[in-house]
């Protein structure tokens, strides 16, 4: 698992280099606008039930089929197992951001999920609609500037937005 | 690799759970401490080469034997002391690596796996390089947080060495 941090060093530590000005300020950046970062952890952590549920019932709104009598997902046992597999992904998430990396999310969350799902029945096309509905709540939330000092999150967001589409990407 | 970000996510995802407060305070810390890191480690980047060629020079004072010795371990030849400085230049850039990260992580994974090995395979004496190091951390000239950064990871090393 790698950070932001050691993301760089490693491939400085490639080229057998001491880091540069530019990944130095890069990071120094990362330093000073790290107060968004952990705020953004915080939101997606205390409203992960919301985003998770609010995600799991349009889904079923959206995709009848899947979740009714005779689809893939009936039943409560595998009803509860999707909206279980869809925190998983948001804690990968979370752990994401706080690392400025998604090294995290592919090694203990996305390497072999796509076979897994395979394997189970489980359509992968649903799953990643429930990420991308997932993710279309947590940046409301995360970006929401009501009552805080307004400034720019734009890369942070796009930043998350990235997490999210990685994760659909890998089991669509 | 260990660093303070990928201990917290890993000690909660060994629970399963998010982040806990008690992680988020750690990393808020962490933070709040690596803009030290940075300066300390450019202070390495453009010193580290210039430290290296002091220390080496530093250890041929102080093992005299390491420049009168023959064989291909000891420094009585030109091509002997650039190894030499090659060689503490290479700690002192994972040093630098580990101000970055904020944690041992690279001086783990790139040095001190199979260090003990490594040397005595080639027939090199670990106190050359904590003499080496000690001559870097008490001359490096960094004062405050910076030193203080430089220091955790210079003496880590050392401490390694010994």
């Amino acid at each position: 698992m790698l950070d932001a941090f050691s993301r760089v060093v490693e491939q400085a530590d490639r080229k057998g280099a001491y880091l540069g000005d530019n990944e130095l300020n890069a990071l120094s950046n990362m330093i000073a606008e790290s107060n968004k970062r952990l705020d953004v952890v915080n939101r997606l952590t205390s409203n992960a039930s919301t985003i998770t549920a609010n995600a799991y019932r349009a889904l079923v709104a959206e995709q009848p089929n899947v979740f009714g009598p005779g689809g893939p997902c009936f039943h409560h046992r595998n009803q509860a197992a999707c909206i279980r597999d869809l925190g998983f992904i948001l804690r990968y998430v979370t752990y994401s951001v706080l690392a400025g990396d998604a090294s995290v999310m592919d090694d203990r969350c996305l390497n072999g999920l796509r076979e897994t799902y395979q394997a189970l029945g489980t359509p992968g096309a649903t799953v990643a609609s429930g990420i991308q509905k997932m993710k279309d709540t947590a940046i409301s939330i995360a970006n929401n500037s009501n009552g805080i000092t307004r400034g720019d999150c734009s890369a942070l967001m796009s930043e998350l937005a990235g997490y999210f589409d990685r994760a659909a990407a890998a089991v669509a | 690799m260990k660093t303070p970000l990928t201990e917290a996510i890993s000690a909660a995802d060994s629970r399963g759970a998010y982040l806990s407060n008690t992680e988020m305070q750690a990393i808020f810390g962490r933070f709040n401490r690596a803009r030290a890191g940075l300066e300390a480690s450019r202070a390495f980047a453009s010193n580290g080469k210039k430290w290296a060629e002091a220390a080496a020079n530093h250890v041929y004072q102080k093992f005299p034997y390491t420049t009168q010795m023959q064989g291909s371990q000891y420094a009585s030849t030109p091509e002997g002391k650039s190894k030499c400085v090659r060689d503490i230049d290479h700690y002192l850039r994972t040093i630098s690596y580990c101000c970055v990260v904020g944690g041992t992580g690279p001086l783990d994974e790139y040095v001190i796996a199979g260090l003990n090995e490594f040397n005595s395979a080639l027939g090199l004496s670990p106190s050359w390089y904590v003499a080496a190091l000690e001559f870097v951390r008490d001359n490096h000239g960094l004062t405050g947080d910076v030193a203080g950064e430089a220091n955790i990871y210079l003496n880590y090393a050392i401490n390694a060495l010994s």
